[in-house]
């Protein structure tokens, strides 16, 4: 299990035993993502010792760990997840049920259409799967850290008051990120997006946000440039207002951006796109920090921004 | 003194005939030893099967085959259907009832039985690591102790899916799996079967699968043609390709072992699905108590047949030791013509017949214990 890929180590915490005067071991999670490690330490305190999966530089949703390592979650108290598809090597890994949180799980998640191929006599069909950044949307964070509360609790009852006060805590904080996005003017501006990575902020926020699906990394296709231009026509002839262009990435297209990313033509008026790129707050900054409440904010603040000018 | 002296006689004789004395000593070892053996092996049979469904304190399956249902789940025995959804070992879990574990059997691998199963089995059940690791990804899989020793499989050996109908050449290719861990002897049936995780028996039906361009007629994908695009291997490499076809929610499964952890959880797990028109929850312990009543009465009949032989067999050599005394009438009368008393006579021929029930019975104690340990062997653990 030493040989596992460890980012942080949050909090290691000893006390006394309340009998036999021994310290008491904290509970060993690891979190397979950075924004599940971050809730297990909102509502964990010192109680918990967090070990974080995904080696450093490495994004949850495209690295792959090796079975070994999968093997070694076997020691861990807890294994908790984002879910709902973030961690993509968890389809096809063996994971003990009884030790995984699975935070996502009985959330209403979104589901999106995937690539489709055919096989046999059945035709074509395609594989639809969970929008994975499901954090950005506060309500679904709080019944995410209520998975986790519930966890920690079964886990060390004695303790239940304090995970039972920093739930609140973050509850609150949650809380008032969700007033803020509902607060969102959405008749302002139209929105589009490169990607449904903010579908959930989105859905916070009642904006109707239609989804080009370009690669978060690398170059797009011509095609997928057309896509996203086409979307940005229709949204400004619905609406007759300058569009907001969500990024999640920085956009790499070789020559620069293309004209019609740029500008919008409609009924003899030209309008300027604003491109916003928000932070999806799924990995830890380089310097390895993560602080998902300020990331979540910073993007509001941005959105609201971008929103109002 | 008589005693002794009459031992000695006794010893010298038995031995002076040695052929006798040898059919006798058989005979009565027989005799006595059938029902000690029969004794001895039903209560190691009776002992084993309870302590494996004491250990399995909740099972669901389909309703209505409780027995096939707990002897395919437990033991490995037999061949039951899969009608149980997987997604029930969620639904356990919501219901905070215990720990959950699915069971699948019907596949084999190099002919050895191949039980499907998930990661928490093996604290579940308590199995113990010898070597390695249990499995992580598809196509890996655990190798029981007696197995292991048996088919001289260890780390690191290689295997493929048996096909499940020899002539099904629309259906999947074998399944190349790796040894990635033995077990410590469990004196269980998990001694004698290979393990894996439910992914690797949904890769074997093709309900997980890659979408790589197999190559025709290769040796990794022998039973591949141009037109399939399922690749027989799963690796590191074309892992990330693997996906599951449908809801695995959905997904069959042979039960669901239940491990709650208080008996009002246990009762709230074998009421819960009472009025469910498909499945069932049973205890294990219930359904093994009536195969154990059966082995029992059926042990109670031969144990009454054999204590018949006993008897006809200690009648028949009485027979042979009083014709044997009468062959002896010469011997004996000059032995009394020497001046040994009548009381010195009967004490050697006493101690003839103590000497060849000491031995007989010796045997036949030595088969009892045996019993358990040969019916294991028999049985497979």
């Amino acid at each position: 299990m030493r040989s596992l890929p460890l980012l942080f180590v949050a909090c290691s915490w000893l006390h006394p035993g309340v009998d036999s005067g021994a310290p008491e071991r904290p509970i060993s999670v690891v979190a397979l993502s950075a924004p599940a490690g971050w809730v297990v330490e909102q509502i964990g305190g010192e109680a918990v010792e967090v070990t974080a999966f995904t080696p450093p530089g490495e994004r949850p949703d495209s690295w792959r760990p090796s079975a070994e390592a999968i093997a070694g979650l076997h020691e861990f108290d807890l294994i908790v997840a984002s879910g709902a598809g973030f961690e993509d090597w968890m389809r096809t890994a063996a994971l003990p049920r009884s030790r995984l949180v699975d935070t996502a799980r009985g959330l209403h998640v979104i589901e999106l259409d995937g690539p489709s191929h055919s096989h046999g006599p059945e035709g074509a069909h395609s594989h639809r799967g969970p929008a994975p950044y499901t954090w950005h949307h506060p309500a679904s964070l709080v019944l995410q850290a209520e998975a986790v509360h519930g966890a920690l609790v079964s886990l060390a009852p004695d303790q239940a008051k304090d995970f039972d006060d920093r739930l609140a805590g973050l509850q609150a904080e949650l809380s008032a990120l969700g007033a803020r996005a509902r607060a969102l003017d959405s008749s302002t501006r139209p929105v589009v997006a490169n990607h449904p990575t903010f579908v959930y902020l989105f859905r916070a926020a009642a904006l109707d946000v239609p989804f080009a699906h370009l690669p978060s990394t690398g170059e797009p296709d011509p095609t997928q440039v057309d896509r996203l231009a086409t979307l940005l026509d229709e949204a400004v002839a619905r609406t007759g207002r300058a569009p907001v262009l969500v990024w999640d990435a920085p956009v790499e297209l070789q020559g620069g951006l293309p004209a019609s990313l740029k500008k919008v033509e409609s009924q003899g008026q030209t309008y300027e796109v604003t491109h916003l790129e928000l932070d999806p707050a799924g990995w830890p900054l380089p310097d390895g920090s993560f602080d998902l409440l300020r990331r979540l904010g910073a993007n509001l603040d941005r959105l609201e921004q971008a929103l109002r000018d | 003194m008589i005693a002794w002296h009459a031992l000695v006689l006794a010893a010298r004789s038995l031995l002076g005939a040695p052929g006798r004395s040898g059919i006798v000593i058989v005979g009565l070892a027989v005799a006595l030893g059938l029902p000690a053996v029969a004794w001895r092996a039903a209560d190691h049979v009776e002992e084993t099967l309870l302590a494996r469904a004491e250990a399995s304190p909740v099972l669901i399956g389909p309703r209505g085959s409780p027995f096939e249902i707990t002897l395919a789940a437990l033991f490995f025995r037999g061949s039951a259907p899969a009608q149980v959804p997987a997604g029930l070992v969620d639904e356990v879990f919501a219901l905070d009832l215990g720990i959950a574990v699915p069971i699948l059997v019907g596949h084999r691998a190099a002919g050895h039985p191949l039980i499907a199963t998930s990661a928490d089995y093996y604290d579940a059940r308590g199995l113990r690591f010898a070597q390695g690791r249990p499995p992580a990804v598809p196509g890996e899989l655990v190798v029981g102790a007696s197995l292991s020793s048996r088919a001289g499989l260890g780390l690191g050996d290689h295997l493929r899916s048996d096909r499940a109908q020899l002539y099904d050449l629309a259906g999947a290719s074998p399944v190349g799996l790796r040894v990635v861990g033995v077990l410590a002897p469990s004196h269980g049936p998990d001694d004698e079967v290979l393990l894996t995780d439910l992914l690797t028996a949904w890769a074997i039906e093709g309900a997980l699968h890659a979408h790589l361009l197999a190559q025709p007629q290769t040796e990794a994908a022998p039973e591949s043609t141009a037109s399939i695009y399922l690749t027989a291997e799963i690796s590191e490499e074309t892992l990330s390709s693997f996906h599951l076809h449908g809801d695995p929610a959905s997904l069959p499964v042979t039960a669901v072992l239940v491990f709650p952890p208080d008996t009002r959880r246990r009762d709230q797990a074998l009421g819960e699905w009472a009025d469910h028109p498909e499945l069932a929850s049973v205890q294990p312990v219930e359904v093994v108590s009536v195969l154990v009543d059966l082995l029992v009465q059926a042990r109670d009949l031969l144990l009454a047949w054999l204590a018949l032989v006993a008897l006809a067999t200690g009648l028949l050599v009485g027979l042979v030791l009083l014709l044997a005394a009468r062959l002896r009438r010469e011997e004996l009368g000059l032995m009394v013509r020497l001046g040994a008393s009548k009381r010195s006579i009967v004490a050697m021929l006493t101690a003839e017949v103590a000497l060849l029930l000491s031995v007989a019975g010796s045997l036949a104690s030595l088969a009892g214990l045996s019993a358990p340990y040969v019916v294991g062997l028999w049985l497979g653990s």
